[in-house]
């Protein structure tokens, strides 16, 4: 198989719908010492999937807009921060000492991604900014790729592993940028899945911002046009950015079967551009065996990243990383677990599907 | 020579039935129009002009607007319409400015215009010694929450479901204790584009509202899973066999100006459509041309899922129109009109289909492109 640019192993992404047990994926990929995993990404460089066009532009661009696309305080991720419902992904300490808080904004790739790599993160931030502005000019998968095995060499790590949640939703963009890239689908049951996202702001934010766009005419985060504003009705209103209400968002209720739908939708979505990879070139695991036998499943991980890479003394030690779910779907109202099951429902014969003609072609 | 003076001119409403004026009589219009980046004159002859060719007037009327027509600034929050402006003696005072807002955060707005605006209009009538009619135009939907027969009189009840259909009740209240002139309200159903050109010239309200919520709320169900709507049912609160009373807003302009111009001492009129579809009629037609499935119309709300209770949350102004079947008496109106049988317009299907067709062209063309989601 062919190697991108000049990584010895070729490169994965880690790709779910979001909910689905990846972040733990990305947080024991972090304790192994071969593997610089990268952590959110693409969440936060396209703002939360809003602007997803815009971290995937055409041609050839320089080097100061791939910084911007990378350091952006991006709107909707720092209103969050701002109104005190951030996401508990992002892990940039902000404080009344540190660099970058609420006020300021914190860049894309310090939401989560630097701050996953080191406590040293805003040196980090300005290392990257100095490598990253004087690289020539080049397509963005060059960009991205020249970065990501900078880092890559900058912790003296084998292979790098990006993972965001929901990437599942890039992940044509992902395939076509990155022609030799693998990838790891993490599955979970979508009943829970969906049950997690409608509990989630980032999910929310997201849900609202659907809504908000095709109300408004615009994305209100990012235009000031508010000539749509008198078709939004009085429940959505709260949430456009002039006037946030974080208690309005708090409360904010969307039930699991709409997310069960979404779920749905992005596997089947994802399927299909999975399905149309070399078998060898994708590996499906399932979160619940992450919780039932950790040491085998992430066995099995880190093998299709590179065998060479695999490490009994590592395994042992990932266990602890494993914190059960909250709740479950079955403790929903039993009308609300019947949209729920029938929202999932396309998404699980997808799966099925997936996985049988997956495994007789690997057989 | 015969002056009328209207609110609203530039209005859908009140610029139809200018242009109606114009056609059925020799009158001369004084629109009060407020002005803002543009002067009055301009906007109401802005407005008159979109009218005209959104109906396919000819020369004519054109013509006429500009000879017969003119603007005084105005602003119906203020006293008297805030007209300082000496006007020459006036036969009929037209009353059809009003806000269509609904939503709750409007509420202050939609009372200081419908209620407080209709105050001002008065006073000014009153002022100005109109000897003719104070002519104004409610909405048939003051009915509210009613079904069944709807009488030509005023509405003793507050059955309304919006702050809009109770601000109109409350204007028409002050509009009936009017001694010094006889006064008509006029009560237009749900007023749609014109009846051959199927062009509504401005404010997209009422139907064309309803329509964009439905565009938005596929749009946004699309972002959650593309096509959900052309697979999943909807289930809606709609009675299926109520009837939806479209009418032309040419056939609202000429009725009024008929009433306006007839002897009749009544003081209530529906201007609504005699041969009016039914709900389920217009919504499968429009689910169809929507490329949604077709919804499930149901009588309780109970087994609703989160996709449905949102899409009912969204179309609650509407339920007045969807929920309870409502006949509209024309008694009055008729024998106004002279004609023994009512004023009906068919809307069939392919009709139905020309209207969506023309407002959906226009969202086409005026709506921005949104970014892709993936």
């Amino acid at each position: 198989m062919q190697r991108e640019a000049t990584s010895a192993i070729a490169p994965v992404f880690v790709v779910g719908t979001g909910r689905c047990g990846s972040t733990l994926v990305s947080n024991i990929l972090r304790t192994h010492p071969g593997v610089l995993s990268l952590s959110e990404f693409f969440t936060f460089v396209t703002d939360l999937g809003t602007l997803i066009p815009l971290a995937f532009p055409a041609g050839i661009i320089d080097a100061s807009h791939f910084w911007r696309i990378i350091s952006t305080c991006y709107r909707k991720q720092n209103l969050m921060l701002r109104a005190g419902v951030a996401m508990d992904e992002v892990l940039y300490p902000c404080g009344p000492t540190s660099r970058f808080h609420a006020e300021t904004g914190v860049p894309a790739i310090l939401q989560t991604t630097l701050p996953h790599l080191t406590p040293e993160h805003d040196i980090l931030f300005d290392e990257v900014r100095e490598y990253v502005l004087a690289q020539p000019p080049a397509e963005i998968q060059q960009h991205y790729t020249r970065l990501f095995e900078w880092l890559q060499q900058r912790f003296q790590r084998r292979v790098w592993v990006e993972r965001s949640g929901s990437s599942i939703r890039i992940i044509e963009r992902l395939r076509r940028h990155f022609p030799h890239a693998r990838f790891v689908h993490i599955v979970r049951d979508g009943r829970n899945c969906a049950l997690s996202m409608s509990k989630h702001y980032g999910f929310r934010m997201v849900m609202l911002a659907f809504q908000l766009n095709e109300i408004m005419g615009c994305d209100p985060f990012e235009d000031d046009n508010r000539a749509g504003v008198v078709d939004l009705p009085d429940d959505l209103y709260p949430f456009l950015p002039e006037h946030f209400d974080p208690d309005a968002f708090r409360a904010y209720d969307a039930a699991p079967s709409l997310y069960g739908h979404y779920w749905s939708g992005e596997i089947i979505q994802g399927l299909e551009v999975l399905s149309q990879l070399p078998a060898e070139q994708v590996l499906t695991l399932h979160y619940e065996d992450f919780l039932s036998d950790c040491a085998t499943t992430t066995d099995r991980l880190i093998r299709f990243i590179e065998p060479t890479l695999a490490d009994d003394h590592w395994l042992h030690q990932v266990g602890g990383l494993i914190h059960p779910a909250r709740s479950t779907w079955e403790e929903l109202p039993e009308k609300e677990k019947a949209f729920l099951q029938a929202a999932c429902a396309p998404g699980f014969a997808a799966l099925e599907a997936f996985e049988r003609a997956h495994s007789a072609s690997l057989a | 020579m015969s002056i009328h003076v209207i609110t609203g001119g530039t209005g859908f409403v009140g610029s139809a039935i200018i242009l109606e004026l114009l056609r059925q009589t020799d009158v001369e219009v004084i629109a009060l129009v407020r002005p803002g980046s543009q002067t009055a004159e301009e906007r109401l002859q802005n407005a008159l002009e979109r009218a005209c060719q959104a109906y396919d007037y000819g020369e004519d009327i054109l013509k006429a607007t500009q000879t017969r027509c003119r603007a005084v600034p105005g602003d119906l929050h203020a006293e008297r319409c805030g007209v300082s402006e000496q006007l020459p003696p006036i036969d009929q005072f037209w009353h059809c400015a009003a806000s269509l807002q609904y939503e709750d955060r409007y509420q202050s707005e939609i009372y200081a215009t419908n209620l407080e605006g209709t105050r001002h209009a008065v006073e000014l009538a009153r002022h100005l010694g109109v000897s003719g009619s104070f002519n104004y135009v409610s909405t048939a939907y003051v009915a509210g929450r009613r079904s069944g027969y709807i009488p030509e009189q005023l509405m003793s009840e507050n059955w309304t479901n919006n702050h809009y259909e109770a601000s109109k009740v409350e204007a028409e209240a002050v509009v009936a204790r009017i001694t010094e002139m006889p006064t008509r309200i006029l009560r237009p159903s749900i007023v749609v584009g014109h009846s051959r050109t199927f062009a509504a010239a401005n404010s997209f309200s009422g139907m064309y509202g309803f329509m964009r919520k439905l565009l938005q709320f596929k749009g946004a169900m699309s972002r959650v899973q593309e096509g959900l709507l052309s697979r999943e049912t909807l289930q809606m609160r709609v009675d299926a066999e109520a009837l939806l009373n479209l009418v032309p807003v040419d056939m609202v302009a000429r009725q009024a100006v008929q009433i306006a111009c007839s002897s009749s001492p009544q003081r209530f009129f529906h201007l609504t459509n005699a041969t009016p579809p039914t709900t389920s009629k217009f919504l499968y037609t429009l689910f169809d041309e929507l490329e949604i499935k077709q919804p499930l119309l149901v009588e309780s709300r109970e087994n609703f899922s989160w996709i449905d209770k949102k899409l009912d949350q969204g179309i609650a102004f509407y339920s007045s129109y969807l929920v309870g079947s409502k006949v509209f008496d024309r008694h009055n109106t008729n024998a106004a009109l002279g004609r023994d049988c009512e004023d009906g317009f068919v809307f069939d299907t392919p009709t139905l289909l020309a209207y969506f067709r023309w407002y959906l062209d226009l969202l086409a063309v005026t709506r921005p492109r949104l970014l892709a989601t993936r």
